[in-house]
């Protein structure tokens, strides 16, 4: 029967969508995430110390004193409102030069779900 | 369908008012996030991977046609466009925004709903058979007890923080839609053997890491001191559960470790107290409640319909959707019309704007306007004419919710795992999406017959796997997403735990794996058999067998 179908969501290619990083270049990278507190969008924090919705804009370091740092950084934008519980996660740098996260769940985080392809920073949304 | 009296709607509206203020504060830096998470989490409002999530309650899954189509209007104007049905019988959206939920909130209260109590330390929506009022074997509509323990429990000052989180389920009939032996607390409605209508209780069910089934603590609690028992129940929980770790701070663990008969002994010398007292339901109350849920105006029709009959007979598609999606009511001439949220490839539980509309349209052309919502994420209109049913069927197809799979392998419950969920180790939308995708083919489908597949994307269990036939449980090993399978669990009146068939299977292998179980009950299932039937007669030993050489 022609029964109609929920949206494409081929599962190869939602596997390929969140697949996590490994290794590469500078896997000792860390950013600083968090969701912002208005709409709960995730976001990242950049150079010039406000928040992007791309994880390819945010500010990378390397190094245990520097991250605490940044992080650090982060607590002002928390007792100003801007975002909630901001946290460090691991990247690394891809082919591309783009940042990529090494976890499945930053990798989700940082696109939007992989069955809803049409949804989230994947799909050009918040 | 209940309707709010004037303390409902005060109630729910000075919640709705208070929560503006607190998000207010909230927004101005007035409060932190550490003061404002229970107070959101008291509303339904969580903060999950991408963004916030609104849970909200539909009591006992029952909606009527104008709530779902307001249901549509907030996933359109304050989502992307759908909702989500849960294992809960309540719906889930995904993406709204902290500062327009006060918004959103006033507009629930309009048509007699709220996100009180779905989420937090507190007794939790009430679930019930998706059945109530239609099937033949019910002694008594669920729905009327369920709605009497949803007012009992609405903001009840003593057991707003309890240990942990309270689940009550309902069924009103000897056949088990509601999953009650995996509830804190389930009930059935039983006769005893003066005739009398009454409840058998039972304690201490629940899924998440440790799995249990719930124990009878009472054969028969009559109808006039149900409350006063309850009471009893939640007040030795309330005393004698832990607090001190989360993970064994549910009911189940407390009854476990005492033993059932000390739990019993402690909730009837409780109960000896104020049994017969001011909590019991005042006179009449139990029928004011009982008429709101009295059978709809049913015509007078044969019980067969010559029209349903002969389209059967010519329309093969139809036959097949009539043969999984239907149930026999207990009024000549009216069906039971499951409504699959589960299309080939889809996400289970999703519902677009657009179909919910539809729905709602539907629901008040063929089933007096009332919708539930079950607990494996499927609709029903439970009152629907036979004769309507073809044309039904007809307008059901072209919105995508006229699969022919209720029961079948591919009705799966899949939590959101990792795609939403906050607590998830692994996904399980996909994992639904493969096994669906596996199965498509109608024929095949349907000659495998009943088989539940039910998948969580982590140990807290929300997508039932414990209780599928065939269980599966996302879980994370050392990055990477794996699927323990379990076999031989039941949600139903004969309730079983799922057990472990082995060392689990990668992303891509789980679908594989699935195909060689029911390959192997194909092979070995006898007249009649369900998969459920066959395994419960040959055990794990021949699937583990073909599972692991296969692989």
């Amino acid at each position: 029967m022609s029964e109609a179908k929920g949206p494409d969501r081929t599962t190869d290619e939602g596997a390929l969508a969140i697949s996590a990083a490994r290794g590469g270049r500078g896997a000792a990278l860390k950013v600083v995430t968090a969701n912002r507190l208005t709409d709960g969008v995730v976001v990242y924090l950049t150079a010039d110390g406000s928040w992007a919705e791309h994880i390819e804009a945010a500010r990378s370091v390397e190094g245990k004193p520097a991250a605490e740092a940044l992080l650090a950084g982060a607590d002002a934008h928390v007792r100003a409102c801007r975002v909630v519980a901001p946290y460090l996660i691991d990247v690394v740098t891809g082919e591309d030069g783009v940042l990529k996260p090494t976890s499945y769940r930053e990798a989700m985080r940082a696109l939007g779900p992989s069955v809803r392809l049409d949804l989230g920073k994947q799909a050009g949304q918040g | 369908m209940y309707r709010y009296d004037e303390f409902d709607h005060t109630l729910v509206a000075q919640r709705v008012a208070q929560f503006r203020g607190q998000v207010a504060r909230r927004l101005s830096g007035e409060l932190t996030e550490d003061q404002f998470r229970p107070l959101r989490l008291m509303n339904g409002l969580y903060l999950q991977l991408h963004a916030y999530m609104l849970r909200v309650a539909v009591p006992y899954g029952t909606l009527s046609s104008r709530q779902m189509r307001k249901l549509a209007h907030i996933a359109r104007v304050y989502d992307k466009g759908y909702g989500h049905f849960t294992t809960r019988q309540n719906i889930q959206y995904n993406w709204p925004a902290l500062k327009d939920i006060p918004d959103l909130l006033m507009e629930l209260a309009e048509v007699e709903m709220h996100a009180l109590q779905t989420s937090g330390n507190c007794i939790r929506n009430v679930t019930a058979d998706q059945y109530a009022g239609a099937v033949a074997d019910e002694i008594e509509d669920p729905r009327i007890w369920s709605e009497i323990v949803r007012q009992w429990s609405s903001l009840h000052p003593e057991f707003s923080f309890l240990p942990r989180k309270f689940k009550v389920a309902v069924t009103g009939a000897p056949t088990d839609r509601a999953a009650i032996a995996v509830h804190d607390i389930g009930l059935r409605v039983v006769r005893n053997e003066a005739g009398e209508i009454g409840f058998e209780v039972l304690v201490g069910g629940g899924q998440g890491r440790t799995p249990m089934l719930g124990k009878t603590i009472r054969a028969f609690v009559a109808k006039a001191h149900m409350l006063s028992y309850l009471e009893a129940i939640l007040r030795v929980y309330n005393e004698y559960g832990r607090r001190d770790n989360m993970f064994k701070a549910r009911i189940k663990i407390l009854v476990h470790e005492i033993g059932i008969d000390e739990f019993r002994a402690r909730v009837e010398e409780e109960w000896e107290q104020m049994k017969g007292g001011p909590v019991e339901l005042p006179d009449g109350e139990a029928e004011r409640i009982a008429a709101y849920f009295a059978p709809p105006p049913f015509e007078e029709l044969p019980a067969v319909s010559g029209i349903f009959e002969h389209a059967k007979t010519d329309d093969r598609d139809f036959a097949r959707w009539a043969r999984t999606n239907l149930v026999a009511h207990r009024q000549p001439g009216y069906a039971i019309v499951n409504i699959s949220l589960k299309p080939i490839g889809g996400v289970p539980g999703d519902a677009s704007a657009e179909q919910m509309d539809a729905l709602a349209d539907l629901a008040d052309a063929y089933s007096f306007g009332e919708i539930r919502v079950t607990h494996e994420q499927n609709l029903t209109f439970a009152h629907v004419r036979q004769d309507d049913l073809y044309e039904l069927w007809h307008a059901l197809r072209p919105l995508g919710l006229a699969t022919p799979n209720i029961g079948t392998i591919t009705d799966i419950i899949a939590c959101p795992g990792l795609d939403y969920c906050n607590l998830a180790n692994a996904r399980a939308i996909p994992i639904a999406q493969q096994i669906s995708q596996r199965f498509e083919d109608v024929v095949r489908m349907h000659d495998v017959g009943e088989l539940k597949i039910k998948i969580s994307g982590c140990i807290n269990a929300c997508g039932h796997h414990h209780v599928g036939h065939i269980g599966i449980l996302g879980v994370d090993k050392k990055g990477e997403e794996f699927y323990q399978i379990t076999l031989g669990g039941d949600a139903t009146e004969t309730a079983a735990l799922g057990a472990i068939v082995g060392p689990a299977f990668a992303y891509d292998r789980v679908a594989d794996a699935v195909e060689t179980l029911v390959n192997t009950y194909v092979d070995l299932r006898q007249d009649g058999e369900r998969f459920l039937d066959t395994y419960r007669r040959v055990g794990l030993e021949p699937f583990k067998e073909k599972l692991y050489a296969a692989h």
